[in-house]
């Protein structure tokens, strides 16, 4: 009887650990949508920041931000240009309204990964289209 | 004399103007390279990451390329994995950029056409704080109005001192394997 008791209790220890353990290792990806904002920006001002510090960290890599502009440039149905100074990579499930185009006043929420000196374009990953 | 002194100085203005311009007409680029890198061993989870927004700028002049990744622009399957190949092995915060400068090796633009071409590129490929040499062979083929250049090569962590810990060390290939896919356009 003991062993039966010290046997489930070791085995829904180990189940535990188990559980834990994958959800540590398989944890999602981020959510872009679901996390909340740090900064509500200009793609000018958003540009500014990194061209101007010599560090090409600044404190707007990797965090979630919403970047407003109007769209200069059309890559390719989920890149978008605003103000020639940002690219926006659209999230691969959003679906992009075929409306864009250029010239229009959007305001995206994406993460923000860092600035290319090469092209002087900071780059938004993970985008949706709040506006 | 004042008169000659005017056109002189005309002329040279606009050779200055013309060849400015014809530089800038040059440059072939791709805002959306897809750059992917696998270190995959059998039996061990997929180590494979792509990023789809890698800068390539070549000049078909002077045939000289570059090509810059944001290292945070990197996509893992597994997001714990991204998180520390991010924090513990290339350290993006200090490193957020991989950028390789070079130049393609006996290559004339006027022979590009729709069928491939093996063309050889050398140059230097600098991350982590390091820079290593870097020679392949490029497949380079006209794409419509655009230029596709498609290649991989290999490079070692440790090449740019970048440690992998014991314990992951048998998941982890010696070698990674970098796969580049551009699609230039002129600008």
């Amino acid at each position: 009887m003991k062993l039966k008791t010290f046997f489930t209790i070791a085995l829904i220890a180990v189940a535990v650990v188990g559980l834990f353990s994958y959800k540590y290792m398989y944890k999602p990806h981020r959510n872009v949508a679901e996390e909340q904002i740090t900064a509500s920006i200009s793609a000018t001002e958003l540009q500014d920041t990194f061209a101007s510090s010599n560090d090409t960290t600044t404190d707007f890599s990797d965090k979630i931000i919403e970047v407003n502009g109007s769209i200069t440039d059309i890559e390719k149905s989920t890149t978008v240009i605003i103000d020639d100074k940002v690219q926006i990579d659209f999230d691969s499930k959003e679906k992009i309204n075929r409306t864009l185009s250029k010239g229009n006043s959007i305001t995206v929420k994406g993460r923000c990964v860092g600035y290319d000196d090469l092209l002087e374009l900071v780059k938004v990953d993970q985008a949706i289209l709040i506006n | 004399m004042k008169k000659i002194k005017y056109i002189l100085v005309l002329s040279i203005a606009i050779s200055a103007f013309t060849s400015f311009t014809v530089n800038a007409q040059n440059k072939y680029l791709d805002k959306n390279g897809t750059i992917t890198f696998e270190a995959s061993e059998k039996l061990f989870e997929e180590v494979k990451a792509q990023t789809q927004s890698a800068t390539a700028i070549l000049n078909i002049e002077t045939y000289e390329i570059a090509a810059l990744a944001l290292v945070k622009g990197f996509r893992f399957k597994n997001s714990l994995m991204e998180e520390h190949f991010n924090e513990n092995y290339i350290e993006s915060d200090t490193y957020p950029k991989a950028i390789f400068k070079g130049k393609l090796l006996a290559f004339d633009s006027s022979t590009l056409n729709e069928t491939p071409l093996d063309v050889v590129v050398e140059g230097t490929l600098e991350l982590h704080g390091k820079a290593k040499d870097v020679r392949t062979t490029l497949s380079v083929h006209q794409n419509e109005d655009a230029i596709a250049i498609k290649g991989s090569f290999n490079v070692a962590p440790g090449d740019f001192d970048i440690e992998i810990p014991k314990i992951v060390r048998n998941k982890i290939a010696k070698e990674v394997s970098v796969q580049i896919d551009f699609n230039l356009t002129k600008k």
